[in-house]
């Protein structure tokens, strides 16, 4: 072997601790070693340039690069190596930066270190092998998975560029959260008048497939080629025939008995059902749970629904069906729930009814809500003291969820000034602790909001009881510095968002992991935030972490746009950073099929030895250890590359 | 079922009709009391807010006695427990003061395991429900505010029932046939904790005056606490305020006219605030079902 | 027979790295002064204690060691429950009273905890026996006197011995 080896300086990261001429010096008298250099940022033009030319010059066949963790630039050398004609898989990166320049003070002990790391990585160079990247067809189609804004908008930008796109939504219409709020901050734009003629578009768009009332059951495969097994529940209401005339939810014997979960629980519906009215599809649904046909089986001398159905469109023989289908790219957009207030006992919620949560609310102010819009309580009355509680289940390591959840102190102000329209003398309050008003016009908007006469208080509230019927909040303004009592006639706990319950079951479906908030976890918090550790899946919106619509909005597109990268691609191309059977020593046990946390295995029955699916593999060993004949090695950490690094270690 | 039995000063020398009741009550439940020298437990406000290595000490020298008998330690006061416990939890936890606390036990050839576990008697009851249904010998049909406190409840890192949403105190006054009434601040502070009773002895009466006052409104016969603290607490206050007269009993003493002993056995005379009224009504319910 | 000694007050550098490990250990730095704490306190809904605000001056450095409403605080640890920051709010009052007693900041000594104490080292108890407590203890069927560490002359001086090097009564520690 003709190894070339190349340590960088860093500029003084390290420089300052490792002493690189030194490391030189030692390197050249190696074995195999035929040039030696140092320069001080290897990752630039020229350093990259000294590279290609030496491999011309001195026919070097393996690189040895000492310098930043192969994370930062391994793809950039392999590019070095690949302008130079070389194979880009006969580079080594000694990593004497971070795991060791930058972790130690003594510059001695650092540099004796340094020289072994590099020693190690020259010994491996000369075992390394030209390996070869394989490649694999894409199908041209997206999974998006839930369709709430988020699901809506990466499908609309998948279908425009000509992809196909499987819109997946477990409810019987799209539109998710967003479709119940009243207006949106903070430009009080309608959120049903802006979202409505996407959810239209949706509907009507050539390329999309829209499966609502569906649930994602399993995926298997991977980037490029996703399995994708969907339930569509029955809705017992023919889609062909329903026209959504209304009359069978009218004369339902469960009509105005039924809690509406678009309306959190405070409207009713019957048993047969649109969400609401600019529902798309707009079909009507019948809930099994409560429908006295499905759960008794009658309803009376015959079902209402059946009776009065001009279209014949009422089946209740309808079953469960199962639609299998293959993607290229899935994109993940199942959106959030919002926190439960019952889990902060000393706020009342369950035992006092007008102490409300912030979605609650935001019924009242919808004119398809329970109230038509009118700010009127339960008893008939409009509420003259309201107040607004921040921070409820976000910011709180005592229920589990120690992030802000982003929006609510908004949406509090939103709240306060829709309140503030319906009702200029009602008294109203917002305890808060920090406003965070950090988007474009929100600052401007809480001034506004001010301006119209909502009092701000600086705390957060302590406890909510009830007295001679009138509603207490107990609270510190820690800006005067004394506890305060505020009568209220309704409470308003501003909830944060928590993960959509599903997470969980998702996470494991798609091997995709979860944040310690219980979110979807991106790769990367600051430079990757729409992809997963998995190919091809990406994230948008609310399931990746609390948000508002704008952001959702955007990262929507961007998941679209790294979706359709892939799809236009065609096909993609799979590292070799992969394990390898040597079916001659392979004994059939099986042992690893069982271990591989990424279903790469595969048993050839006919040969009876293991096989592996590269592009499933992500090389990560566990496989090679658990064999119990060697016949598993793994590419780029061969037994003999591994011991020859140890022995050059060890060797002083 | 046998524990190590820690009475408390108050239970003791102040209202010893509480440590009277508690032994009456657990013997009628088959459960057996052993006495040991122990000292003050001592106060978390007097002594712990002064010096934790004194109060880690003087705990545990109190935790100590019992473990070579290998008994657990019921407290009826939930300031004793607030000590005992969170000594036990302390000490079990930091390595560094348990050491601390060993060397200086060493001094009086004392050491200590952390074997013996504190339980409050409540805990104890919690798991006899049965027996103290089957050992009840009449309902008492009365209205009562329960007080839970504060140390049995809290800190709930370091205790069992729901200290926003309690419900064990209500379940054992329901079992005896008493109605709990719900009322204002019911899970409030007493106001003696912390020192504040001995060193800041108006604020104190500011803070059960409150409580008194909702009380009063729930309009009840008599306010059952798990405390001798508290107990001290809401009967003397009663005293010094002047314009309140609810009867206050530790829960062993509601448990021993539940089981049917003599309110003299049960020290209940000697509380300042007369409990005349509540054992006549008592006594007419009981005539009424016989 | 002993008696409750105060330090002689000395400030200085001990003090400030003293109360820094204790805001620490006691996550006072997670503090995002909701006032959750001081909203809940049934002292400062009568005296205007603020555990929000003895915590904001302790990690500001100023000297909390003086203040008369520190010894306000019934130790109820429903603050303590409610931080949504897991602040130690509680156990950190506990600490600084600690500090303040030992750095001799007290500002003046209550005469009946004073009392308590003496009472624990004499008898064992901070609440003592009296004559009428034992003429009641018989008639209702108690042993006149409990059976405890005062019972015993021994054990009292046991005790005694082991309250003699702790802190509280002037020891070494």
């Amino acid at each position: 072997m003709r190894v070339g080896v190349y340590v960088c300086h860093c500029g003084i990261n390290i420089a300052k601790n490792v002493d690189v001429d030194r490391v030189v010096g030692e390197i050249s008298k190696l074995p195999n070693v035929i040039q030696c250099r140092d320069y001080h940022y290897m990752c630039s033009d020229p350093g990259q340039e000294l590279i290609k030319k030496d491999i011309n010059k001195y026919e070097l066949n393996s690189i040895v690069i000492a310098a930043c963790s192969p994370r930062m630039h391994l793809k950039t050398f392999q590019e070095t190596l690949k302008s130079a004609k070389l194979n880009p898989y006969m580079l080594e990166m000694a990593n004497i930066r971070e795991h060791c320049s930058w972790v130690h003070d003594d510059k001695e002990a650092a540099t004796i270190k340094a020289i072994a790391l590099v020693r190690s990585a020259v010994a491996k160079a000369a075992l390394l092998e030209p390996l070869v990247d394989n490649d694999s067809p894409v199908v041209p189609a997206t999974l998006v998975i839930g369709g709430g804004i988020a699901g809506i908008q990466a499908a609309l930008d998948v279908a425009e560029a000509g992809y196909k796109v499987y819109l997946v939504e477990k409810g019987p219409s799209i539109g998710g959260h967003m479709a119940q709020f009243d207006k949106t901050f903070p430009t009080l734009d309608c959120a049903a008048c802006i979202l409505t003629p996407k959810m239209v578009d949706v509907s009507k768009h050539k390329n999309i497939e829209l499966l609502t009332y569906s649930e994602v059951e399993d995926i298997s495969g991977f980037i490029g080629k996703f399995n994708v097994r969907v339930k569509r529940k029955p809705r017992y209401v023919n889609e062909d025939r329903c026209v959504a005339c209304g009359d069978c939810a009218i004369e339902c014997r469960l009509s105005g008995r039924v809690d509406n979960e678009f309306d959190e629980g405070l409207g009713k519906r019957s048993a047969i059902y649109v969400p609401f009215p600019q529902a798309v599809p707009l079909k009507y649904t019948i809930d099994p749970e409560h429908c006295l046909f499905l759960t008794r089986g009658k309803c009376g001398k015959s079902p209402k629904c059946v009776d009065v159905c001009d279209a014949n469109a009422i089946d209740f023989e309808q079953l469960p069906k199962v639609e299998e289908f293959e993607v290229g790219t899935i994109i993940v957009a199942t959106g959030y729930d919002t926190f439960d207030a019952a889990k902060k006992p000393e706020f009342n919620y369950e035992n006092i009814p007008n102490v409300i949560t912030g979605i609650e609310y935001e019924r009242f102010f919808a004119p398809n809500g329970p109230t038509g819009g009118e700010l009127v309580l339960s008893d008939g009355t409009v509420p003259k003291n309201i107040v607004f509680a921040s921070c409820v289940g976000s910011r709180d390591k005592k229920v589990g969820n120690p992030y802000c959840s982003r929006v609510c102190c908004m949406y509090a102000a939103k709240q306060a000034h829709l309140t503030k329209e319906r009702a200029p003398d009602a008294d109203v309050t917002v305890f808060y602790c920090d406003v965070r008003a950090f988007g474009k016009g929100y600052e401007e908007f809480y001034e506004r909001v001010q301006g119209e006469g909502v009092k701000y208080r600086r705390g957060l509230v302590s406890e909510i009881y009830e007295e001679d019927g009138k509603i207490h909040v107990r609270g510190e303004d820690s800006l005067i510095g004394t506890p305060v009592d505020v009568e209220a006639d309704l409470v308003v706990l501003a909830t944060g968002m928590v993960p959509n319950k599903d997470t969980r079951k998702l996470s494991q479906m798609l091997h995709i992991s979860n944040s310690p908030d219980g979110f979807f976890l991106e790769a990367h918090p600051k430079l990757r935030p729409i992809d997963t550790a998995t190919d091809g899946i990406f994230l948008a919106g609310c399931a990746q972490g609390p948000k508002d619509i704008p952001d959702t909005v955007a990262q929507a597109g961007a998941a679209a746009a790294h979706s359709i990268d892939v799809l236009a691609k065609g096909k993609i191309t799979i590292e070799p950073y992969n394990a390898v059977v040597n079916p001659d020593v392979c004994g059939g046990c099986r042992i690893c099929e069982v271990l591989c946390p990424f279903d790469a295995h595969h048993f050839n029955d006919v040969k009876g030895v293991m096989e592996i699916n590269d592009t499933l593999c992500k090389g990560c060993g566990v496989c090679g250890a658990a064999c119990p004949s060697g016949a598993i090695s793994l590419n780029l950490f061969r037994n003999k590359q591994i011991i020859s690094q140890i022995e050059a270690i060890l060797n002083d | 079922m046998e524990y190590a039995f820690f009475p408390g000063c108050i239970g003791k020398n102040v209202y010893p009709g509480i440590e009277k009741a508690t032994r009456l009550v657990f013997d009628t439940l088959g459960i057996g009391l052993r006495d040991y020298p122990y000292s003050c437990c001592p106060p978390p406000g007097v002594v712990a807010c002064y010096d934790k290595e004194s109060w880690y000490t003087i705990g545990a020298r109190n935790l100590a006695l019992s473990e070579a008998d290998d008994l657990d330690i019921m407290t009826i006061c939930a300031g004793c427990y607030g000590t005992l416990h969170n000594v036990w939890h302390d000490l079990k936890n930091d390595k560094g003061l348990f050491e601390k606390v060993n060397e200086n036990l060493g001094t009086i050839g004392m050491s200590y395991k952390g074997s013996s576990m504190p339980i409050h008697f409540v805990d104890i009851l919690s798991g006899l429900r049965d027996r103290i249904l089957e050992k009840k010998e009449m309902d008492l049909d009365i209205r009562v505010a329960v007080h839970y406190g504060c140390h049995y409840l809290k800190p709930s890192a370091v205790t069992k029932e729901d200290s926003e949403a309690p419900k064990i105190l209500d379940e054992i006054v329901g079992l005896l046939g008493c109605e709990s009434v719900p009322f204002k601040d019911r899970l409030t502070c007493c106001g003696a904790g912390g020192g504040v009773m001995s060193g800041e002895p108006d604020l104190s009466l500011k803070i059960i005056d409150s409580k008194l006052s909702n009380i009063r409104g729930a309009d009840v016969d008599a306010i059952i606490n798990i405390c001798s603290f508290c107990h001290m607490q809401f009967d003397q206050s009663q005293k010094k305020l002047g314009s309140y007269s609810i009867p206050v009993l530790h829960l062993n003493q509601l448990l021993g006219l539940a089981f049917g002993h003599k309110h003299k056995h049960l020290g209940l005379h000697m509380n300042l605030v007369a409990t005349r009224d509540l054992v006549k009504k008592l006594k007419l319910q009981r005539k009424v079902k016989a | 027979m002993s008696r409750f000694i105060l330090r002689p007050n000395y400030k200085g550098v001990i003090l400030e790295k003293k109360i820094n490990d204790l805001l620490k250990v006691g996550n006072a730095y997670a503090c995002i002064q909701c006032g959750r704490c001081t909203g809940s306190c049934p002292s400062g809904r009568e005296c205007g204690l603020s555990n929000r605000k003895i915590i904001h001056l302790a990690k500001m450095g100023e000297n909390v060691y003086e203040l008369p409403e520190l010894w306000d605080c019934t130790t109820c640890f429903t603050c303590q429950e409610r931080c949504p920051k897991d602040v130690k709010t509680t156990d950190l009052i506990i600490e600084i009273r600690n500090i303040a007693v030992e750095e001799g900041f007290f500002p003046s000594m209550a005469e009946v905890p004073k009392i308590i104490i003496n009472n624990l080292y004499s008898t064992g108890n901070g609440q003592p026996l009296s004559p009428e407590i034992i003429k009641i203890r018989s008639i209702i069927g108690l042993d006149k006197e409990p059976n405890d560490v005062g019972r015993n002359r021994k054990d009292l001086d046991d005790f005694q011995k082991l309250l003699d090097i702790l802190p509280l009564m002037g020891g070494g520690g």
